[in-house]
């Protein structure tokens, strides 16, 4: 056993070694987080993110409120505007692409106002782009009705003569929302980032493992192992090491970027993380050990690979919160190593949690690894000995 | 006497498909034998099966000593492998390749350095040890596999097709190399498809065919047993073929060869050309006996036909 592990640890070394030599696959290796931070950093649309956007508005009247309500959109929020007329031309607009999204004022909303009668806007957003319309209609409510409050607060103050007593009969509730952590809600890579480093840890080490061992096994330097005296699970214990290890790095750089380029901050403790890192590399092994046993050259192996990493993705909670799918769908998420290392991550690192809060996630991952690998090894010795 | 390798009724399936079907065989020590056949005869699946690399599906083997199917990793320590692809990283020097698998038979730091550089001189790799085998030519890889599969200091040694693709210096090195081996008594066990090799290189070979061994032989044995008649190569001074050679009954076939020409026949018929040579006032230049290759030793015993199978 003793020797087993020593002879892991020789392939391991082997393994870095000429990975660390190999130009071309150690660009790919640092490339392939600083691509996903970057995407997952900027794409994601917030409210910042409407700045620049093209907007439509069909302005009739003229008058100071609706002035006003232009140089609230063109200036505060940062939207580019076009003019239009009417609810037909904003449509027609939204159909060429030429905007996102329109609002129509019409000719008597000021007249109406001061005349004690209800106004109307009309609000259009393009549906098919959904995350857009979502954020474009919700601007748009949330000026209209603060609008719509101080016209009110400033009508009854003229009536009560308070101003106190005016804001206090129109909005007799007020929220304020508690946060968990004080970062900025825009920031949506702060909870992105563990995520991210638990899907990079996953696709690396399963994928890595994977074209390792076939690769070896195509160029025919598997035989010059397996001819040599050394146990079957050494070759195992070796790969592991060697995949696990850049897993590991490659998580590490996820970490550096989403702090230097994101300003990420990490509320949880270091050492944590690195354990569930470590665990989470270790529950992913078998399952990558276990394909390419199966699988009889490389390519079949990346195709097993990536057809089971894509549902892994999205129902891991990385991406799209579990409790949103449907039931069938929460189910698959539950038996996904993914889900406990994406959660376990993100709890301890964004909310700040010790241990014990996230002892369920590490003997889950733990109880994978150990199923897998040992589902694992037999294959794996029939198959080099085919 | 205990046998180097010894099989009995060693058979491999695929499926439905036996690619090799109950070899039975005995290897003395010190001796270079050589496996010959056609592509997918065989040949590769025996060799990986007798290196521990494919396991049998029945059948037994020993192997210097250890049962193949018991002992594996005994069998291992024993044997050194070259096989037609190359066991080598191209990221790694030269060096760290052979000490690498080395370290992998876990013999002592100090033992595996003076081997390394002892092998490395004796194929002249030694001035090239710390370069990357990538810039590596051919004939260089060639002979750090060889070193690397002789580092634990095997008893037997397989090559699976030697050497296949390498130039005739590169060929003779390592030809020179194993049979300097094999005087030092390392058994050695080979296949080829090149004739030349087994002529020069093998005390037996053994045909095989359909995954089944057909015959074991010396060379020279193998070729007795096809040679029917005499062939000479004779070259006339003469520009023109003299007339008289259509009419000696002991010649049963003429071919007419580049600046010369080619005779078939009995054992009387060198004695006659001879005699007719010196009544027509003929001169003979040059002649020579042509011996059978192995070549048609084994298109005589397997046929000439190219068999394709599917490996299921």
């Amino acid at each position: 056993m003793k020797n087993a592990i020593k002879d892991g640890f020789l392939i391991a070394y082997k393994d870095l070694l000429t990975f660390f030599r190999s130009p071309a696959r150690l660009a790919v290796f640092v490339i392939m987080p600083l691509f996903m931070m970057i995407l997952t950093g900027y794409i994601f649309p917030s409210e910042s993110s409407l700045q620049n956007t093209d907007i439509a508005v069909s302005n009739a009247g003229g008058a100071e409120l609706d002035s006003m309500i232009l140089h609230i959109l063109k200036e505060d929020i940062g939207f580019k505007v076009v003019n239009a007329s009417g609810v037909e031309d904003i449509k027609n607009l939204i159909k060429e692409g030429k905007v996102s999204g329109g609002i129509v004022i019409p000719s008597d909303f000021a007249y109406n106002i001061s005349h004690q009668k209800q106004s109307h806007v009309t609000i259009i957003t393009d549906q098919t782009n959904p995350q857009i319309s979502m954020l474009l209609s919700s601007v748009f409510n949330k000026l209209i009705e603060n609008i719509s409050t101080q016209l009110a607060i400033s009508n009854v103050n003229a009536t009560v003569g308070n101003q106190e007593t005016a804001r206090n009969l129109v909005e007799p509730i007020t929220i304020k929302t508690e946060k968990m952590v004080d970062v900025d809600p825009d920031n949506y890579i702060e909870f992105m980032a563990p995520g991210l480093m638990a899907m990079i840890v996953m696709t690396s080490s399963m994928t890595g493992l994977a074209s390792a061992i076939s690769r070896e096994r195509e160029k025919g330097t598997m035989d010059g192992i397996l001819a040599a005296p050394i146990s079957r699970f050494s070759i195992i214990i070796g790969k592991s090491i060697s995949q696990g290890v850049r897993a590991f790095i490659q998580a590490m750089i996820v970490l550096i970027l989403a702090v230097a380029l994101f300003h990420v901050k990490i509320f949880g403790s270091i050492g944590l993380s690195l354990l569930i890192l470590v665990i989470g590399i270790f529950s992913f092994m078998g399952i990558g050990i276990l394909i390419s046993s199966i699988s009889k050259e490389q390519e079949t192996a990346s195709m097993i690979m990536m057809t089971l990493m894509f549902p892994m993705m999205f129902l891991s909670g990385v991406f799209f919160p579990i409790q949103q799918m449907p039931a069938f769908m929460q189910t698959i998420s539950k038996f996904i190593p993914l889900t406990y290392m994406a959660d376990s991550l993100r709890r301890v690192m964004v909310l700040g949690v010790g241990f014990g809060s996230i002892a369920t996630d590490i003997y889950i991952m733990i109880a994978y690894g150990i199923i897998f690998t040992l589902l694992a090894v037999p294959l794996f010795s029939k198959m080099v000995n085919r | 006497m205990e046998y180097a390798v010894k099989t009995e009724n060693l058979t491999k399936k695929f499926g439905e498909f036996t690619a090799v079907d109950g070899i039975s065989l005995k290897v003395e020590r010190g001796e270079v034998f050589g496996f010959l056949g056609p592509n997918g005869a065989g040949k590769t699946t025996t060799m990986r099966m007798l290196c521990t690399l494919t396991r049998p599906t029945s059948g037994t083997a020993i192997i210097a000593g250890f049962d193949l199917m018991k002992e594996p990793n005994k069998v291992r320590e024993k044997i050194g492998l070259v096989s037609d692809k190359m066991i080598m990283y191209d990221r790694m020097t030269g060096w760290e390749n052979i000490v690498f698998f080395a370290r992998l038979h876990h013999l002592p730091e100090d033992i595996i350095k003076e081997r390394t550089e002892k092998l490395l001189r004796a194929l002249g790799m030694w001035e090239w040890r710390d370069e990357q085998i990538q810039n590596y030519s051919t004939g260089m890889r060639q002979r750090i596999n060889v070193a690397r599969a002789l580092v634990n200091e095997p008893e037997i040694l397989f090559l699976d097709e030697p050497l296949l693709g390498l130039d005739p210096q590169t060929s003779r090195v390592i030809r020179e190399f194993i049979k300097d081996l094999s005087r030092k008594g390392i058994t050695i066990i080979l296949t080829t498809h090149v004739m030349e090799e087994v002529d020069k290189l093998c005390h037996r070979v053994g045909i095989i065919d359909h995954g089944k061994l057909i015959n074991v032989e010396t060379p020279d044995g193998l070729r007795r047993k096809i040679e029917k008649e005499d062939v000479y190569d004779i070259w006339f001074r003469e520009e023109a073929l003299p007339n008289f050679l259509h009419s000696i009954d002991a010649i049963s076939r003429i071919e007419k060869m580049n600046g010369h020409i080619r005779i078939h026949g009995n054992s009387d018929m060198l004695d006659e050309v001879v005699r007719n040579c010196v009544k027509n006032g003929c001169h003979i230049q040059k002649m020579k006996p042509v011996e059978p290759t192995i070549e048609d030793v084994f298109i005589a015993l397997t046929g000439d036909k190219i068999r394709d199978k599917i490996k299921r």
